[in-house]
C-alpha cells in the first residue's frame, strides 16, 4: 500500500491534475494495474502477460456517464510499456475519456494499440495528455483504428506540451458510417531532437458522414515534424476536412504538412488546409513589451495554441 | 525635472528613403504628451523606434534616452523592463490565453496589482471578461480595452498609445479619456498619437510631427490649430502622395 501511495504520488508529481483519483479511474504503471475505482456501467477488463497488458472497456448501452473516466498510463525508469486497448462504447450510452500519460527516465517506449467502436447513436470522447518530464528520452506509438457506427459520434484529441516529446508516432484510421460524425485532433510541440510523425486516415463511409482530422505541430527546436493526412468522400453528402498547421521556430528544422483528398462520390465534399510558418512577430513583441523575454514569450503563445 | 523621454536628432533612413529627418522631442514625467500630424508623418516610426519594435532598434542617427539612459538597440523586452511599454493600433491577438492569462501575466512583478479593478477602470466587467478568450471572439473596441488593462495591471513609467481611439465608437472616448486620467494620477507618462479632439482635451502637451521632424511642441489646442492650418504639412503629405503614386506609376 506505501509502495503504491508513493508511486501514485510519483506519477502525480509529473504535473497531473491531482483530483483525477476522485473520479472513476485506473492506474496503470508499466504492465500493472495499481490502483482502480469502477464506475457502474463501465466493465473494465485486464488482463496481465509477461511483455504488455489488455485493456478492454465496455461501456453498456444507454449509460451516460456524466465525469469523465481517468486513465493514468505512467512509466518510470526504463523499458517498455506496450497496451492493447479495446473501447466498445453501446448503442447510445455516451463516455468520455481522458487519459493522463507520465512519463519519467531514459530509454522508454510507450507503444499503444487502440480498437475501438462507437456503436449507433452512441458518443466517445477521448482525451491522451502526456506529461514528460524533463530529459525523458522516450519512443512513442499510439494507434487508434475503430469505426463510428449511424448516428454515433466520436471525438479526439492527443497531446503532448511538456519538455521534450521525443519520437513521437501517432495514427489514427477511422471508419465513419451513416450521419456519424469523427474529429480528430493532435497538437504536439517538438523540441530539440525530437521527432514527430502525424498520420490520420478518414474513411468517410457512411452517407451525410462528417469528419474532422486537425493537427497543431510546433517544431521549437531542431526537431523534425510531419503530418500527413488522407481523407476518403466516399458516402453520398459526406463532408471532410483536414486542417494542419506547423509553427516554425528554428534553423534546424524539418517539417512537411501532406493532405491528401480522396473522392469517389460527387455528392461528397472534403477540403484542407496546411500552412507552416513561423511564430507571429507581433504576439512576441507585445508579450515583449510587457517585459517577457522571446522564450518566455514563445512559451506563452505555445501554449495557448496547444491548449 | 530631467524629461522622462529625449529624442535627440533621431533621423532614420529606410531603403533609401528618409522618414524621420531629425526629431527632437522631450516628454516630461507624469505628462500626457501628443502627436500629431499628417499621414505618413513618421509618428508611428517614433513610436515603433521608442519600443524597438518591427526591426527599428537603431535609428540611423540620434539618440533616443529614456530616464537618462540611451536605449537605442536594446531589445523589447530590455525596454520594458525599464518601464516602457506600448500600444498598437491593431493589438495582437492570442489564441488560448485568457484574459486573465494576460493580465496576470503583465502583472507579474506587481503583485498588489488587483487585475479585476483593472478591467473595471477600462470599463470592463471582470466576471464577464475573467475567462475570454484574447483571441478573435473579442471585439476591436473589447481588444483595445484589455491592452488598457494591461498597461495598468503592467504600470509602466512610460506608455506609447498608437491611434488608440480607432476603431472605437465614439461614446467609448470617454471612457478612454477616463483611463488617461488614471494612467496619469498612477504617474504612468503617456505619449499618444492622435488627432481626436476629446483625447486633446486631455493631453498637457502636443507635439507636431510633420515631415520626418518635430516642427513644434506647445500647449494641445495650438499644435491642433497649427496641424490645421499647417501648410507645410499640406505640402509635404501631397508631395509625398504624388511620390508614391509617381513611384507605383
Ligand atoms: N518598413 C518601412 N519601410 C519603408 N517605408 C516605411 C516603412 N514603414 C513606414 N514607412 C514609410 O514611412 C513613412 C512614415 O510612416 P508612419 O510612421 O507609419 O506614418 P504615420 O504613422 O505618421 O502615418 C510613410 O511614408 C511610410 O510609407
Ligand atoms: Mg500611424
Amino acid at each position: 500500500m506505501v509502495k503504491t501511495d508513493n508511486l501514485l504520488n510519483s506519477i502525480l508529481s509529473l504535473g497531473l491534475p491531482k483530483d483525477i483519483l476522485k473520479n472513476p479511474s485506473i492506474v496503470i504503471e508499466g504492465h500493472n494495474v495499481i490502483r482502480e475505482v469502477p464506475y457502474p456501467g463501465i466493465s473494465i477488463e485486464k488482463r496481465t502477460h509477461e511483455d504488455r497488458i489488455e485493456v478492454r472497456i465496455n461501456v453498456l448501452p444507454g449509460v451516460v456517464v456524466e465525469k469523465p473516466v481517468h486513465m493514468c498510463l505512467s512509466k518510470l525508469g526504463s523499458g517498455d510499456q506496450l497496451i492493447d486497448i479495446t473501447v466498445d462504447v453501446g448503442e447510445g450510452a455516451k463516455v468520455k475519456m481522458i487519459s493522463h500519460c507520465a512519463f519519467k527516465g531514459k530509454n522508454l517506449k510507450h507503444i499503444s494499440r487502440t480498437k475501438f467502436r462507437v456503436r449507433k447513436g452512441a458518443s466517445l470522447e477521448v482525451s491522451e495528455i502526456h506529461y514528460h518530464e524533463k530529459d525523458t528520452d522516450i519512443v512513442i506509438d499510439a494507434k487508434s483504428e475503430g469505426v463510428v457506427e449511424e448516428r454515433a459520434s466520436y471525438k479526439s484529441l492527443f497531446k503532448i506540451d511538456s519538455n521534450n516529446a521525443g519520437k513521437v508516432r501517432v495514427e489514427y484510421v477511422v471508419d465513419i458510417l451513416d450521419h456519424a460524425v469523427a474529429d480528430v485532433e493532435t497538437k504536439i510541440a517538438g523540441r530539440d531532437g525530437d521527432e514527430i510523425y502525424v498520420k490520420d486516415i478518414m474513411y468517410l463511409k457512411g452517407k451525410y458522414s462528417r469528419a474532422i482530422a486537425k493537427s497543431r505541430l510546433m517544431a521549437l527546436g531542431d526537431t523534425k515534424a510531419e503530418f500527413y493526412g488522407e481523407t476518403y468522400g466516399l458516402g453520398d453528402y459526406s463532408r471532410g476536412h483536414i486542417d494542419c498547421s506547423e509553427i516554425v521556430r528554428s534553423e534546424n528544422v524539418t517539417v512537411k504538412a501532406i493532405p491528401i483528398v480522396v473522392v469517389n462520390n460527387e455528392t461528397a465534399k472534403v477540403t484542407h488546409e496546411a500552412a507552416v510558418g513561423s511564430i507571429d512577430k507581433k504576439q512576441l513583441e507585445t508579450l515583449m513589451a510587457r517585459g517577457l523575454d522571446e522564450d518566455e514569450a514563445v512559451d506563452v503563445i505555445v501554449k495557448g495554441m496547444l491548449r | 525635472m530631467e524629461p522622462i523621454l529625449k529624442v535627440n536628432n533621431v533621423k532614420l533612413t529606410v531603403d533609401g528613403k528618409a522618414i524621420l529627418r531629425g526629431v527632437n522631442l522631450e516628454v516630461d514625467r507624469g505628462e500626457i504628451h501628443a502627436i500629431l500630424g499628417p499621414n505618413g508623418a513618421g509618428k508611428s516610426t517614433l513610436a515603433k523606434l521608442i519600443m524597438g519594435i518591427e526591426d527599428l532598434k537603431s535609428p540611423t542617427e540620434g539618440e533616443i534616452i529614456f530616464d537618462g539612459k540611451v536605449i537605442n538597440g536594446l531589445e523589447v523586452y530590455e525596454r520594458a523592463r525599464l518601464g516602457i511599454t506600448l500600444a498598437w493600433q491593431e493589438p495582437a491577438r492570442f489564441e488560448g490565453v485568457t484574459v486573465e492569462e494576460y493580465l496576470r501575466l503583465s502583472a507579474r512583478n506587481n503583485p498588489d496589482v488587483d487585475i479585476r479593478k483593472c478591467l473595471e477602470e477600462v470599463g470592463l466587467v471582470p466576471e464577464v471578461y475573467l475567462k475570454r478568450f484574447v483571441d478573435d471572439s473579442l471585439s476591436g473596441g473589447e481588444r483595445k480595452r484589455v491592452e488598457l488593462a494591461s498597461i495598468l495591471a503592467f504600470r509602466p513609467k512610460f506608455v506609447v498609445l498608437d491611434e488608440i481611439d480607432s476603431g472605437i465608437d465614439f461614446t467609448s472616448i470617454e471612457d478612454i479619456q477616463k483611463i488617461l486620467e488614471t494612467m496619469r494620477e498612477e504617474g504612468i507618462t503617456v505619449l499618444m498619437i492622435t488627432h481626436n479632439e476629446k483625447l486633446l482635451d486631455v493631453a498637457d502637451r502636443a507635439s507636431l510631427l510633420c515631415g520626418g521632424k518635430v516642427l513644434e511642441t506647445s500647449d494641445p489646442q495650438s499644435i491642433k490649430r497649427k496641424f490645421e492650418e499647417c501648410k507645410v504639412c499640406d505640402i509635404l503629405d501631397f508631395e509625398r502622395k504624388e511620390g508614391r503614386d509617381g513611384k507605383d506609376g
